[in-house]
């Protein structure tokens, strides 16, 4: 009887297979969430650096006109609750992005490629920067709780 | 620009960022300023565009670059290739229209 061909992987799938969990056929590991995580977190702050240079603009039309932004920002409990989601975005996205640059740029911390096997494997993501993830991911939670201590504190809500 | 190339920039841009970011979110934090919101006043800003042009060009370009080919690369993997172009050119005219706004605003401010 034939070996079933296994299905080759595509790279240019489409939105459907980012929303598909099965494909392609790899395991949800800590480094599919990261890179998940680094995209949605990406998207964000790509919007929100256009709606920042928009808002910061503001300065250079006088006094008047910037208060009036920052305290349309600062009265809105919504608005320091989002300058805190905001902050912790920023901290994952520029923490696993280091993790990022050492292991995909410089090769830092990824393991040796073993033998391919079908389905494949991703041996060479179990290096040290599985670790460094994990630290990151330690590290950042404690910033984004002091980042909340500070907001929160300063909105006289603590 | 080779593909290879343009990855690289988002590498370094990457990197630069992490320092200068991490410089910008401290000038707005107890450490280096008496706190947030006492940062975000109008003449504390002002003092800040002036003194810190150079750093806020150069964060304003990285973060740019890096943000926008983010998300063409997004857009690349999901969009057929004739749309992938079409994504190529709009986000580059969004970044140099982002790019003179936010550089006239850090002209007029400093």
């Amino acid at each position: 009887m034939p070996r079933k061909k296994p299905k080759l992987l595509d790279n240019r799938g489409g939105l459907r297979h980012h929303l598909n969990p099965s494909y392609p056929r790899a395991r949800w590991t800590a480094e599919r969430w990261a890179f998940i995580l680094h995209r949605l977190t990406g998207i964000f702050l790509a919007v929100y650096l256009l709606a920042h240079i928009f808002v910061t603009s503001r300065v250079a039309q006088g006094q008047g006109a910037w208060e009036a932004i920052m305290s349309s920002i600062e009265s809105n409990p919504l608005g320091v609750v989002g300058e805190w989601i905001l902050w912790g975005v920023i901290v994952f996205h520029g923490l696993n992005g280091i993790r990022l640059v050492l292991a995909e740029a410089l090769g830092i911390g990824v393991g040796d490629p073993r033998k391919l096997k079908v389905p494949p494997e991703p041996e060479s993501v179990y290096g040290k920067q599985r670790a460094l993830l994990w630290i990151f991911v330690v590290l950042g939670f404690i910033a984004w709780i002091v980042g909340g201590i500070i907001l929160f504190g300063e909105a006289g809500w603590l | 620009m080779k593909e290879s190339t343009v990855q690289l920039i988002q590498y370094l841009t990457a990197a630069l960022l992490v320092a200068l970011l991490a410089y910008h979110v401290l000038q707005h934090t107890p450490v280096l300023e008496e706190g947030y919101r006492v940062s975000l006043e109008y003449e504390n800003v002002v003092k800040h565009y002036a003194n810190e042009r150079t750093v806020l060009a150069l964060l304003l370009y990285a973060a740019l670059f890096h943000g926008l080919n983010g998300l063409r690369a997004i857009l690349l993997e999901v969009l057929p290739s004739s749309a992938g172009k079409a994504a190529t050119i709009l986000l580059i005219l969004i970044g140099i229209a982002a790019a003179y706004f936010g550089t006239l605003t850090i002209v007029e401010v400093a």
